[in-house]
């Protein structure tokens, strides 16, 4: 069973959760991740996008394509996706 | 299937004077002209409507057969079969959207035997897609393109083009768009063709490119959505990566052909050349490559009608490992063939220097080797051994490898960006569990089982090694890559080991008796996870041993010329909504 730090309800506490996810993805970046800020815009590459899908959906145990993260380009948009994933599934066993 | 009709065709045409005869190619190849009879031939056949679905009125129903055909052309001429097998990769885009783009239109015409290119590449661009910068723009109804793609194969031939440009000025992975150019119908003056490129191998190819300047294209030459041309090229290239790797079988038949008619001819010191111990090792190990290679190319040509959703993992593997696997062949049957191996004009062995230097294009186009490698090094933490129990509801790949099996419609709906887990190397465990002990010899049984208890060890190995990983982004470091490489060896020998308990009549024959093409490949692949196991030399001496001596089996494991037969087992598969 997947355990996470935070209220999977709460989006607010996925938004957090993901900054700090991708924050390990930009160790040269000197400021926090804005949640609000096209993630292209931190030089996130391709297989960036790939690696971190697959981290988030390895820790959350719901499928995450990198396509969501192409729709939803965003920190914030992206909690908003991943919190009704989260809502719509129960994670599988990771 | 109709491999077998196509393979009695070839057969005739490489007659004196047909437009397969060795003469007529290799002149082709000096002159650097294009094999245009051959590729008549194929038309001719009707080779276009395997390119084009059943759905959309062509024959392209089952990716095994598409590359058991390709590779009967290609065991006589690369060139040809990458010159003429282009257009497969130039509209598999259109299959992949469905109806949002000129799927029916696109079809007609290559029904009607026109080529198609790919045009992906820029001289500046390489492998980075992103970095694209050929552009569209709106223009009325329609759009204008301007920018280069190069080199690209039939880009001056083809008057059909499916291109990725830049739809967004600030790029990006929604960035891009795919559009079918028809040069006809476009102004006069706006596509230039950029000069046919010389080449090391493919000599004769159309490798040239294209020039656009604002050159408009109606809305209907439009493929997918816009946005979406990127997420569609990924995922075409999982379908085209995988039909690749059977110009690779094809140049390894060629090559193991030439070896066998070698070991038939020479003799030295006055006995045959195969009484030389090290020549029957080194021969075995080249028959031993060539089996693996099937395993691992027909399994992921069945997997992509089974499990599309996994193909970003089975189309890297195979794309990664399958080439690099038959480049080594050759290099092994050519140290054998000496002077031959070298030498362009003697009679019979001359075609080696040439499908040595054609093969040498497969590893580097459509995602290089180290392109698809480090795709797989990125996400192989979420492949780890044991990660997820099992796939709910997977069938094992021993059900849809079954002979008999009829795989279930292409649903290109199915395929995703990464892969959610991977059945081949998943049932490994299993697999290896399974052996049963009663087939051959009880030496020989057992020899097995102990090769694929090996093969279990390492591939934990390789778990406990990618445990302490984590996804990571960027260029992966050597050592990602070459534990992405172990992943392909172990799937390797798991693909052998599915195939061998999915086929009864691999039991037997010169090949299959005691199991022995199966040691071949798990001697092989313990080999490449640095176990080589003591058993080895013996196994690839028996198995080069069975080239020389026995001049008319085919060096195969799969049995592709047999008639299409309905499912016997009633095994068609409804695919999961
Ligand atoms: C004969 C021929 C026909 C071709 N036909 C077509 C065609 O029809 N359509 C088309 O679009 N293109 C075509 N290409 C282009 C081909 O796909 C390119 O060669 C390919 O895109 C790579 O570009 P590059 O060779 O410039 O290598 P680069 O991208 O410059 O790569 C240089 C080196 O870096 C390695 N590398 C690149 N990325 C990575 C990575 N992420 N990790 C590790 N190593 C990496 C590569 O393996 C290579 O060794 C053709 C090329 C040839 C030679």
């Amino acid at each position: 069973m997947t355990t996470y730090g935070f209220d999977r309800a709460a989006p607010s506490e996925i938004q957090s959760w993901l900054v700090e996810r991708l924050a390990e993805y930009l160790p040269d970046l000197g400021e926090a991740v804005d949640p609000h800020r096209q993630l292209g815009e931190y030089g996130l590459d391709s297989i960036t996008v790939v690696a971190f899908a697959a981290d988030v959906e390895e820790q959350l145990g719901i499928p995450v394509d990198p396509t969501a993260i192409w729709d939803y380009p965003t920190v914030s948009e992206l909690a908003g996706y991943v919190a009704d994933e989260l809502a719509g599934r129960r994670p599988q066993a990771a | 299937m109709r491999t077998a009709d196509l393979e009695a065709r070839i057969a005739g045409w490489s007659r004196p004077g047909g437009p397969f005869d060795p003469a007529v190619l290799t002149a082709h190849d000096e002159a650097e002209s294009f094999p245009a009879e051959a590729c008549a031939a194929l038309d001719a056949w009707g080779l276009p409507e395997y390119y084009v679905p059943v759905r959309y009125g062509g024959r392209q129903d089952r990716l095994d057969e598409f590359l058991a055909l390709l590779r009967r052309i290609a065991a006589r001429d690369l060139t040809v079969a990458v010159a003429h097998g282009k257009t497969f990769l130039g509209g598999v885009c259109a299959w992949v959207a469905q109806e949002d783009g000129p799927a029916d239109l696109l079809a007609r015409h290559v029904l009607a035997g026109q080529p198609v290119a790919w045009g992906l590449t820029e001289p500046d661009g390489g492998s980075d897609l992103l970095a694209g910068s050929l552009t569209a723009t709106r223009h009325g109804s329609g759009w204008l393109l301007s920018g280069r793609k190069w080199p690209v194969n039939n880009a001056t031939r083809g008057n059909l083009m499916c291109v990725l440009a830049r739809t967004d000025p600030q790029g990006g992975p929604r960035g891009f768009t795919v559009f079918l150019i028809d040069k006809r119908a476009t102004p006069a003056g706006t596509v230039r063709p950029l000069p046919k490129m010389p080449t090391h191998g493919i000599r004769g190819a159309d490798i040239s490119g294209v020039e656009l300047r604002a050159a408009r294209v109606p809305a209907h030459a439009l493929v997918g959505t816009v946005g979406g041309g990127l997420e569609l090229v990924l995922k075409s290239l999982q379908l085209t990566r995988i039909v690749c790797v059977s110009l690779s079988l094809g140049a390894g038949d060629h090559a193991l052909g030439l070896l066998r008619r070698f070991l038939g001819e020479r003799r030295l010191y006055g006995r045959d050349l195969v009484a030389l111990p090290h020549v029957r090792v080194t021969a075995g190990r080249a028959v031993a490559r060539q089996f693996l290679a099937e395993a691992v190319a027909h399994t992921a040509a069945r997997a992509a009608h089974q499990v599309p959703e996994e193909l970003s993992v089975v189309s890297a593997v195979a794309k990664a490992f399958v080439p690099t696997l038959i480049h080594g062949q050759l290099r092994l049957v050519g140290d054998l063939l000496g002077a031959r191996g070298f030498l362009t004009g003697v009679e019979g062995y001359g075609g080696f220097a040439k499908l040595e230097r054609d093969h040498q294009v497969v590893p580097l186009f459509d995602g290089s080797t180290w392109v698809n490698r480090a795709g797989l090094a990125g996400v192989l933490p979420l492949l780890r051994p044991g990660r997820r129990a099992t796939a709910p509801g997977a069938a094992s790949p021993v059900r849809w490898l079954r002979e008999e099996h009829r795989p279930a419609p292409l649903d290109t709906r199915r395929l995703r960006l990464s892969a959610p887990r991977d059945s081949v190397l998943g049932a490994l465990p299993t697999l290896v569990a399974e052996l049963t002990g009663n087939d051959g010899t009880p030496g020989a049984a057992d020899q097995t089982a102990s090769l694929a208890r090996a093969l279990l060890r390492a591939y934990e190995r390789l778990g406990a090694d990618l445990a302490g990983t984590r996804p990571t982004g960027g260029a992966p470091s050597t050592a990602a890559l070459r534990l992405a490489e172990r992943y392909e060896w172990c799937f390797a020998g798991a693909a052998a080991l599915a195939l061998h308990a999915a086929r009864p009549r691999l039991h037997d024959g010169p090949w299959g008796r005691d199991g022995l093409w199966l040691r071949g490949c798990l001697a092989l692949v313990l080999e490449g996870l640095d176990s080589g196991p003591s058993a080895a030399t013996q196994v690839y001496d028996r198995l080069g041993t069975l080239l020389g001596s026995t001049p008319d089996v085919p060096v195969s494991v799969l049995d592709d010329t047999a008639p299409d037969e309905p499912a016997r087992d009633g095994s068609v598969e409804v695919p999961a909504a």
